[in-house]
């Protein structure tokens, strides 16, 4: 997918656990391991404005774009 | 009055159906002896090797065979139906299943239109015809669910 998520890099910067960010931003821990196994095919603005929040980052910290290798050639 | 859960309308007709397919299950066993009977009351037919009952055994075990399959396949869509859980892959698959076994419903009651026919015989062709366009139709349907359920359920 083209589309990475960097959660697990953000929450190792910010040490914060799985199940207390899920608190944090009112989702289950079973959305937030989908979340961060890329497995979601969307993201609500509002949990990820949850997210910058509670992780005081920026979307482009959490989400980032890979062109494919099929894509690019 | 709850159509859908546990002691609802899918309920009943879960039980409803287990009933027919018991009875049908019956009828397919005893299928010999009861067109005998029926020939032998209706029309007056005693010959026990008669064409008649030779084109009804070839058309109505097929026909009950499909008719078995439907009544299962409708059993497993209302048991999701009472678990609450409707819009799921294997629906679609029994929908196609359901849409196929009326086809095969369909062509033996046409063949019958041309070997033995009554009223009944063509009303019974035309509704399972247009039963089986119906299941079709909502298998894609469901099809169509199942995707958007899968999109709301995987978007956080």
């Amino acid at each position: 997918m083209s589309i990475i998520v960097n959660l697990d890099v953000m929450m190792a910067k910010r040490k914060k656990r799985a199940g207390d960010l899920a608190n944090e931003i009112g989702i289950t821990g079973a959305n937030l391991s989908i979340l961060k196994n890329s497995k979601a095919k969307a993201i609500r603005f509002s949990t990820l404005e949850a997210l910058c929040k509670a992780l005081e980052c920026q979307p482009g910290d959490i989400l980032e774009y890979q062109e494919d290798e099929e894509d690019g050639k | 009055m709850k159509h859908v859960g546990k002691k609802s309308v899918s309920f009943a007709m879960e039980i409803i159906l287990v009933l027919l397919m018991v009875v049908n299950a019956a009828v397919l066993i005893f299928l010999p002896k009861v067109i005998t009977f029926y020939l032998e009351h209706d029309y007056n037919i005693l010959d026990v090797f008669s064409t008649e009952k030779t084109i009804l055994l070839a058309i109505l075990y097929p026909c009950g065979l499909s008719a078995l399959i439907v009544e299962f396949s409708l059993f497993k869509i209302f048991r999701t139906l009472v678990d609450g859980d409707p819009f799921v892959q294997s629906n679609v698959r029994y929908l196609n299943v359901m849409g196929t076994a009326m086809i095969v419903v369909t062509a033996f009651l046409i063949a019958k239109i041309f070997l033995l026919n009554s009223i009944m015989t063509m009303l019974g062709g035309l509704a399972s015809g247009l039963l089986a366009v119906f299941c079709f139709v909502l298998a894609d349907v469901f099809q169509q669910a199942v995707y958007y359920k899968q999109d709301n359920e995987l978007t956080i």
